[in-house]
């Protein structure tokens, strides 16, 4: 029985081993295959798992679900599109702008909406990152709702950002990065007492523990994970628009993250390279199929990823990853 | 910026608010009683519009096609609750919400199918499609049917919740759900007829703003938003504060956009007003909705007694 | 391990594979449209009038067969960059038409420009690629977003002194509203936008009868737009103030506004009652096969394929040839909705532009031709460096 557990529980850190393999490798078999537009591809789905691994460090663990985070993607894009505009091309530089920016708004916002919990966080959130959409498409010298097309990469010297494999392993490394922070974070007593405050906060107070202190920090790192998605993403596309800010995308985020299954460390990034991949593999649905069936999921691929939604939620219950965490016996 | 024109905008406001108040009297008590946001009751509003624009060309009567219009959303929201949202009430609460996120996905997609990408239309009914003169200025008497119907289904509302025994369940759910199921009562039963309520609601909702806005896939969703604003305002679970959170988030709305554009280009350089005017505007009612939850971070009429 | 990564990436490539090779190698054409999303209609139209011409000519252009491959942008930019990526690098098109959003065009102008990949736009002509950021590489069968509504403004002078401006606040509704006051000589006595979410209208509608100017010229995207035109009736508004707009009146809209648009006047670059003898043969061939009007969108995706067609037929087929299919695309093409297609320096259509307006006729509704334009060309091209 025994054994019998110990390859149980091998089951999702195989996964997640294999899913962190298969993007080391990706580029050499993109290339392999004579298809390095997978790099490009693979590289989005990184940076959405960063992103929604931000949103998870919130969601998950402390049980903060915010539609607000896409805030933080658009000032990572903004802080590098504004400073490119301004002359200004060093990608460190731009990697600390954005930090420092989203450091600045994120501490007074996050005090704000911690006084709130529950469904009011929720929409609190999603006001203050409406705010800053409207904000972004009253930016009309840079581009207005319009957007802004980006001369070049930021360049990260030594590196060649504009090189698509170099960039993908930045992006990766970024993603390992991220990884390596949060499972140090939630095994550290930081994580505990965040994860205490998801149970129960009152107890956690009782105990002398200042949460709101630990749950601010929480918040705050969760935006500059989406800070970094945010400077990727705009290097990635060669693109800052107001679209990134808007509340759609802190939704997928949330889907992305409980899809794959919150509170759990990889479930973020199942989650986004399934939502990415199912989106790439439906809209452009090519697989012969009789009776015209792929036309007909070509035009309407949206209703078919919400029905694979509503299907996961009622058999899985727990998100895909967060399905096998749970199989394994709970141990994330 | 006379008074005449502050009356005007004032009484568009409260339209705004009593379509408000139709969409989050039912959704504010699913979600006290049974603790998670159905996004999908945007879609009912969709669904109740196009039924209603269906039998509209069809009939050719508005208070027959927009009483089956109510009616049919209410099935739809009594077997969306039976079929799909019962099997998920062992589940956590976010998975719901993702749940009911898909189903916005279907639905959307669903009307596209059936009745097409392009918008829809649906004419006013003739008894209603003058205007009214009021305070020098004319005023579509359309509108003043969407006030009085609105009122009084919420003078219904009122009564229903406040008079009868159901009603006082309900109240009783969305303050203490565990008390209630303790106490003997079938709080799955009372959820089920809060839900298919709630869904002919947002119907009616539908039904009513059919003739003023174009019908079309995913129309649902940008007053999904503010009905979720209402709702945090007032309180979740909170009847009155729905009521109350609707007329101001209408009213802020509109006076907003009427008023504010003109105030900033009194008091700024008019470039600057003529950029910045509109976007203060839109986000008017983010703002009113932060300094709400940062002051009382359980809304303005809070049902739960905690 | 290998195998299971193998295995991905081969589900990966079979999703996406194409079909059968064929022993004669199909020109593959990319086309990206917002099929989801706001734009739904208009990037279906597109595609439709695109499509028309493809099923008429047994799917070949320029008596080539041609293979398209369809992509939904979603009016998501960072979606169309990634379908950009996808068209260039995996299935290697040599063009990419479509393009419905302005902000998409934005963010895909320059990566498919830049490698010389063609981009026949049948929709989206923001300022900003008409002048200083226009490309050899990228052609216009639309309009320059602009124009619409410079013909409006042409046609109020004289007609109106005072007159109201309100649009949706994003940069087509700016740029539009710019568009008016570049050519209308009287007298802008209110400047209002309004959010691009908002539905309802009942404010600005009280607004306008307090202003009373001569007159309004408003501008929304099409289903903003149907909205407010309707509450304007249903405020008994257009026999007082008249209504002069550009946009989203057209045949197609007509029949559903009915008595709400009639005496409401548009500037457009194509409606049905455009005499040409391709604009009456795509009227019969669409009206039979989808049972209703076509709007403009149609007969810009149409002109797209119509002048494929003959850029293809005069460098034989070789769209490789860079060089050699830029001039062939350059020459324009006879035989569009408009008659011949001529292109500008850069690259947008000189065309004639009209006034239309909505009338009554007994018991039927048609858009008819008031004033008309010939020869207009856009504000932005003497921005453009091209020659």
């Amino acid at each position: 029985m025994n054994t019998n557990m110990l390859s149980r529980m091998r089951l999702s850190n195989c996964v997640a081993l294999v899913l962190i393999a298969a993007f080391a490798v990706a580029p050499l078999v993109a290339h392999g295959i004579g298809q390095p537009f997978y790099i490009v591809l693979i590289s989005r789905i990184m940076i959405f798992a960063i992103a929604a691994i931000g949103v998870n460090l919130a969601l998950g663990y402390v049980g903060m679900v915010s539609l607000g985070h896409a805030l933080y993607i658009g000032i990572g894009a903004y802080a590098v599109a504004i400073s490119l505009h301004s002359g200004l091309a060093n990608g460190w530089a731009h990697l600390l702008i954005a930090l420092a920016a989203g450091g600045v708004i994120a501490v007074p916002i996050g005090l704000v909406c911690l006084r709130t919990s529950g469904f009011g966080f929720v929409m609190i959130t999603l006001a203050f990152s409406q705010m800053f959409f409207y904000l972004a498409v009253g930016l009309r010298q840079y581009g207005g709702d319009e957007g802004m097309p980006l001369p070049s990469r930021s360049a990260f010297f030594p590196l060649d950002a504009a090189n698509a494999t170099t960039f993908y392993y930045m992006a990766f490394f970024v993603l390992m990065l991220v990884l390596l922070l949060l499972h140090r974070l939630i095994h550290a007593r930081f994580g505990m007492v965040i994860r205490g405050c998801k149970l129960n906060e009152a107890r956690m107070r009782a105990l002398g523990f200042s949460t709101l202190r630990h749950k601010l920090v929480a918040y705050v790192i969760s935006a500059e994970i989406c800070v970094l998605a945010g400077v990727l993403l705009a290097n990635l596309t060669r693109f800052a628009t107001p679209s990134y800010l808007e509340w759609i995308m802190s939704g997928d985020l949330v889907v992305m993250t409980v899809l794959g299954g919150a509170g759990t460390l990889i479930g973020p990034l199942v989650g986004a390279t399934v939502w990415v991949v199912l989106e790439e593999l439906l809209a452009s649905f090519y697989i012969d199929l009789p009776w015209n069936l792929s036309e007909f999921i070509r035009s309407n691929w949206t209703a078919v990823l919400g029905i694979v939604i509503i299907v996961v939620t009622l058999t899985l219950k727990k998100g895909l990853y967060g399905f096998l965490v749970a199989r394994d016996g709970g141990v994330r | 910026m006379s008074m005449s024109l502050i009356a005007a905008q004032l009484l568009n406001g409260l339209q705004l608010g009593i379509l408000l108040f139709l969409m989050s009297a039912g959704l504010t008590l699913v979600m006290g009683i049974m603790n998670f946001a159905n996004l999908a009751h945007g879609s009912l509003y969709m669904i109740g519009a196009y039924i209603a624009a269906a039998l509209h060309a069809m009939t050719g009567s508005f208070v027959v096609s927009a009483i089956l219009a109510v009616a049919g959303t209410l099935v739809v929201g009594y077997l969306l609750e039976r079929l799909l949202l019962s099997r998920l009430y062992g589940v956590e609460d976010l998975y719901q919400v993702l749940a009911t996120f898909g189903l916005i996905l279907v639905f959307n997609q669903t009307v596209k199918i059936i009745w097409g990408q392009a918008p829809v239309f649906m004419s006013t009914p003739e008894f209603l499609s003058g205007t009214v003169t009021l305070f020098g200025l004319s005023y579509p008497s359309y509108r003043f049917a969407i006030i009085v119907a609105g009122l009084l289904v919420g003078l219904g509302l009122y009564l229903a919740i406040n008079r009868t025994r159901v009603g006082m369940w309900i109240r009783a759910g969305a303050s203490d759900r565990e008390m209630i199921a303790a106490l003997g009562v079938n709080i799955r039963l009372v959820n089920t007829l809060v839900f298919a309520i709630g869904a002919a609601l947002a119907g009616f909702a539908g039904v009513m703003a059919g003739p003023i806005l174009s019908i079309q896939p995913g129309m649902g969703e940008p007053i999904l938003v503010l009905v979720l604003v209402v709702i945090v305002t007032g309180g979740i679970g909170s009847i009155r504060g729905a009521f109350y959170g609707a007329l101001v988030v209408g009213i802020v709305d509109t006076i907003g956009r009427a008023f504010l554009p003109a105030i900033m280009r009194a008091l700024l350089d008019p470039e600057i007003a003529r950029g910045a005017g509109p976007a203060v505007a839109s986000i008017l009612i983010y703002v009113f909705m932060a300094t709400v939850l940062a002051l009382k971070p359980n809304g303005l009429f809070p049902a739960k007694y905690r | 391990m290998r195998k299971i990564i193998s295995t991905v990436v081969v589900g990966l490539s079979l999703g996406a594979t194409t079909g059968p090779a064929a022993t004669q190698e199909p020109i593959k054409i990319g086309y990206i449209g917002d099929f989801t999303g706001v734009a739904g209609a208009l990037a279906e139209d597109q595609y439709e009038g695109f499509n028309l011409f493809l099923e008429q000519h047994d799917g070949k252009l320029g008596g080539f067969p041609v293979r398209v491959i369809r992509e939904d942008s979603q009016w998501k930019p960072e979606v169309a960059t990634q379908l950009v990526e996808k068209l260039i690098e995996k299935d290697q098109v040599p063009i990419i038409t479509g393009i419905t959003g302005s902000n998409i065009m934005m963010a895909v102008h320059r990566p498919i420009t830049e490698r010389k990949v063609f981009l026949i736009s049948s929709g989206a002509g923001p300022s900003p690629v008409a002048g200083k950021g226009c490309s050899p590489y990228a052609f216009y069968t639309a309009r320059q977003a602009n124009q619409i509504s410079e013909v409006v403004g042409r046609y109020a002078n004289g007609k109106y002194n005072n007159v109201m401006i309100l649009a949706a606040n994003y940069q087509a509704g700016k740029d539009v509203a710019a568009g008016f006051k570049r050519t209308f000589e009287g007298t802008i006595v209110e400047e209002n936008y309004t959010a691009l979410t908002q539905p309802d209208f009942s404010a600005e509608i009280a607004q306008i009868q307090v202003t009373a100017p001569d007159a309004v010229f408003v501008f929304f995207p099409p289903a903003l737009g149907i909205n407010f035109t309707r509450q304007y009736h249903q405020a008994g508004l257009n026999a007082t103030i008249p209504l002069l707009t550009t946009g989203f009146l057209d045949d197609q809209s007509l029949p559903s506004l009915k008595d709400a648009a009639v005496g409401v006047h548009v500037g457009e670059f194509w409606m049905s009652s455009v005499d040409t003898p391709a604009s009456k043969a795509l009227l019969d061939a669409f009206k039979k096969k989808f049972n209703r009007m076509p709007a403009n969108y149609v007969a810009a995706g149409y002109d797209s394929a119509v002048l494929l067609d003959a850029a293809i037929r005069r460098v034989n087929g070789d769209v490789a040839n860079q060089e050699a299919f830029r001039a062939a695309l350059k020459e324009g093409s006879e035989g569009t909705t408009r008659g011949k297609l001529r292109f500008n320096n850069n690259n947008f259509p000189i065309q004639s532009m009209y006034v239309f307006a909505a009338e009554k006729d007994g018991g039927d509704y048609r858009m008819k031709t008031v004033e008309t334009f010939p020869d207009q060309q856009d504000s932005y091209h003497q921005e453009c460096p091209l020659p």
